[in-house]
């Protein structure tokens, strides 16, 4: 269907309108939908706060307890605080993996559907700070040019407990979470599988909802909306 | 100089390209996201300095170039041809490229990592693209240690790349498959064995000329080798079901199809006007049936690269248009009139783009 403004691109997006109980509706494109008194819904600000939102609530339902104890966490090497990490989900420098790592564990296997990394290792790597050592109280290895001063890591003794209890915990998910996985792997995609076989309408769901997410991080917007309205209209 | 493209490989019908990307990040430094701009331009600098030996380890021949410095039309064409991401051309920081001749392999230093290495071959050789690909990785890191961590991996700035750092990629091209009503469902179940599919030029029906990228979502867990099989595994068998797709339409239907070449050549051949959506379909359609033999085209392989060329920021290239978009990388706000003008002059420019380098019947 074309556009019914510019009558050039195809309409991709379906705008309702309701007047004085007067129902209209049109069929727009996007750059289009764009120029609408409604086209603010698709400014970039109004998305990218949809988007830290979703993270932002991810964390809480990660780290609900003692909340507020994680706003105070900063990486001692570049200063990027917890908060700011949560809503540009980003890493700021290699020493974050040690400041945010550990209380991000369980979103990171949710991530990656794993939690520990298999494959290639450096080469050429100077062996002394080859492991940059999980072990939480150690200082950081001291290779930052030594400008920083390591002790000034926020983390209290108190999120040092809540870390190591909650690694103790996982440890011994983990060992389960690769026992299934293991036989998970097994089952590799026969052609009857994946040509016959009618995926549900759950899965899609759940994949229109990471490609929503992909294409805000992208800020790919016609993308977003595009699936945004297949989420609507399965659910 | 010939791009990478315009070569054949394995599964050319079907396979556009493979494509493997390193994400990498050098020990004892910030992130670019936290590095000051003057630090960002310093440390650049000495990268590419001491990448100078590149050409010596993969014989082709580089040139360097400061993305910031390009107008936001020649970086997002760039970007359209897969060369950087988009977040890349868009970043206002200091951007570096490293870039082979051909374009088959490019360097980005302080994009989001460090260092970013993307190598791509033409058709199904995803491993080919690693090798590649992985020899670039050993030889940086002979000049620079890496920040690794045993149970992290590769240590990236976004968490979706950290462990291997690996994405690997397959260009598709799949009109037949995409046209069945099974395919959201195809990719859904890809989905839930780690492989994502997405339209190259579009979401859902607006993926004119049903081109189509495959690659890992996770980078954590599995290595290299066993993601690159995976993907290599999946993607075959969709390779297979457009292959007999098409094999069994063309023999049913061999003349509707050939008419059908033929008339998408002619229009292409003399119309004045295109819009993307008519460029991308009847390039399509005609690619298809070059492979299959119903149209004999010299090199089909270089419709790709008339569908990549045909893209907005291309064509826009093509006018001289360096300003048609902000900075956040949409279009530009025109009145009304103005707006039709231009898009009047960019369907004329992609009709005449078309019309000059459409490949010969033979």
């Amino acid at each position: 269907m074309l556009c019914d403004k510019c009558k050039k691109n195809e309409a991709t997006i379906t705008l309702t309108e309701t007047v004085n109980g007067e129902v209209n509706e049109y069929n727009l494109c996007g750059s289009c939908a764009a120029e609408t008194q409604w086209g603010q819904i698709f400014e970039p600000e109004f998305l990218s706060q949809i988007l830290t939102g979703m993270l932002g609530a991810a964390a809480k339902q990660f780290y609900e307890p003692k909340e507020e104890a994680y706003d105070k966490i900063i990486c001692p090497v570049c200063h990027t605080g917890y908060n700011d990490f949560v809503k540009n989900s980003r890493f700021g420098c290699p020493e974050c993996y040690q400041t945010f790592g550990i209380l991000m564990k369980k979103s990171i296997r949710d991530l990656q559907g794993s939690d520990h990394h298999v494959g290639k290792h450096p080469k050429y790597q100077n062996i002394a700070t080859q492991n940059m050592t999980a072990d939480l109280t150690m200082a950081p290895a001291g290779k930052q040019d030594g400008n920083e001063d390591t002790n000034s890591s926020v983390l209290s003794d108190e999120s040092f407990e809540f870390a190591k209890s909650e690694l103790g915990a996982e440890a011994m998910q983990d060992n389960q979470e690769s026992a299934k996985k293991s036989k998970l792997k097994t089952g590799e995609l026969t052609q009857n599988e994946i040509g016959e076989s009618e995926a549900s309408i759950k899965e899609l769901l759940a994949l229109y909802r990471s490609r929503l997410q992909e294409a805000l991080a992208e800020e790919d917007y016609d993308a977003a909306a595009y699936y945004r309205d297949e989420i609507k209209k399965l659910s | 100089m010939e791009k990478w493209f315009e070569k054949e490989g394995k599964d050319q019908d079907v396979v556009i390209a493979s494509r493997i990307r390193l994400s990498r990040n050098i020990a004892g430094h910030r992130f670019p996201c936290t590095m000051e701009d003057e630090e960002n331009e310093q440390f650049s600098k000495e990268i590419i300095e001491r990448l100078s030996g590149l050409s010596t380890i993969t014989e082709h021949r580089y040139q360097n170039c400061r993305l910031d410095r390009l107008s936001l039309t020649e970086r997002m064409a760039l970007s359209e041809r897969a060369v950087i991401n988009k977040s890349m051309a868009l970043k206002k920081q200091p951007v570096s490229a490293v870039i082979a001749e051909d374009e088959s392999i490019g360097i980005i230093i302080n994009g989001d990592d460090h260092v970013r290495i993307q190598s791509s071959i033409a058709g199904n050789n995803l491993s080919g693209a690693w090798m590649i690909a992985n020899r670039i990785d050993d030889y940086i890191n002979e000049k620079y240690e890496y920040a690794f961590d045993e149970q992290y991996g590769y240590l990236t700035t976004f968490p979706t790349n950290m462990g291997t750092g690996m994405k690997a990629y397959m260009i598709l091209h799949l009109p037949y498959l995409s046209a069945q009503g099974k395919f959201s469902g195809l990719i859904a179940q890809m989905s839930r064995f780690g492989v994502q599919l997405k339209g190259v030029v579009g979401s859902g029906d607006n993926n004119h000329g049903s081109l189509f990228v495959a690659y890992n979502q996770s980078t954590l867990g599995q290595s290299e080798e066993d993601k690159i099989e995976k993907l290599n595994n999946i993607c075959g068998q969709l390779i297979r079901q457009e292959q007999t797709l098409r094999e069994r339409g063309c023999t049913q239907y061999a003349n509707e199809y050939r008419d059908q070449a033929y008339k998408a050549y002619g229009l292409l051949k003399y119309a004045r006007m295109l819009s993307l959506k008519d460029a991308l379909v009847h390039l399509s359609l005609i690619r298809t049936a070059a492979y299959q033999g119903l149209i004999e085209i010299e090199n089909p392989n270089y419709l790709y690269d008339l569908m990549i060329g045909s893209l907005p920021n291309h064509i826009h290239l093509l006018l001289g248009n360096q300003n048609n978009m902000n900075a956040s990388g949409s279009a530009k706000e025109l009145k009304k009139e103005e707006k039709e003008a231009e898009n009047d002059r960019l369907m004329e420019m992609r009709a005449s783009f078309v019309r000059d380098h459409l490949p010969a019947i033979s």
